[in-house]
């Protein structure tokens, strides 16, 4: 028990640096480790959107402060994601585990695609703003 | 503007829908969908920050009954202590091979997945 918690304090930690370096969500990193530690897919599928939301606000709140915030469009977005939100969540809870798991290994295609052949760098912009 | 406005909740729904569908954040969808609108790169990461606290918020609470809290917050806290972290040293690195070795660790993972 004590070992899982530190192992995933660990986890948790060298995954807030790739996030923070390479700039990657941590969905797609979150969800194969608590995969591993033995949640089922759905679990840790569900597992992960909380894991993600204290870096998600530290980060925005560090975009805020500099302007990088446009909260027109943030309050029409998550408008417009409680439909999206409501009809994933109904479909994740009553495909079968097989079928989640097969889409998500999809998801994982296009992220790592986007990764080894993406020419854009999307954090370049900030550094400015982390010095 | 109400084009403007009809794109920001169709790319909410899109957003919401993979998302709560795959327990991801909404930086791989709205990034794309904000870059490809015209909204220069910098205010649709900020932009997509932003809008991702409330998804994955909403998602998890939608999803309460399979979240197990004690080990997203062992992970999440420290990972938001670390990235901040990481944003700091992220000009220091030429972060290209960390961009190739990540993205071949997903496809392993991939086909692990697919493999089960």
């Amino acid at each position: 028990m004590i070992a899982t918690a530190a192992g995933l304090v660990a986890l948790g930690l060298l995954t807030g640096s790739l996030v923070g370096l390479v700039g990657v969500g941590g969905g797609v990193l979150y969800v194969p480790l608590l995969l591993a530690v033995g949640l089922s897919q759905l679990d840790a599928q569900a597992t992960s959107l909380l894991a993600i939301v204290p870096g998600a606000v530290t980060a925005t709140a560090v975009h805020a402060r500099r302007g990088n915030v446009a909260w027109g469009p943030v309050t029409a977005i998550a408008l417009g994601s409680l439909a999206g939100i409501a009809a994933g969540a109904a479909t994740a809870t009553s495909v079968p585990e097989a079928v989640l798991r097969r889409l998500f290994a999809l998801l994982l295609v296009v992220a790592a695609a986007r990764l080894l052949l993406g020419r854009r760098r999307l954090v370049d912009d900030l550094e400015p703003d982390c010095q | 503007l109400a084009g403007r406005l009809r794109l920001s909740l169709a790319s909410g729904f899109v957003a919401g829908l993979v998302g709560a569908l795959l327990g991801v954040g909404g930086g791989v969808t709205l990034i794309p969908i904000l870059v490809a609108a015209g909204v220069n790169e910098r205010l649709a990461v900020g932009t997509s920050l932003a809008a991702s606290s409330f998804v994955t918020s909403a998602g998890a609470l939608t999803l309460a009954g399979h979240v197990d809290v004690t080990k997203a917050l062992e992970l999440g806290i420290p990972a938001a202590a670390a990235a901040v972290a990481g944003a700091r040293v992220h000009w220091r690195f030429s972060e290209h091979g960390l961009r190739r070795a990540l993205g071949v660790v997903l496809l392993g993972v991939a086909a692990l997945l697919l493999a089960r």
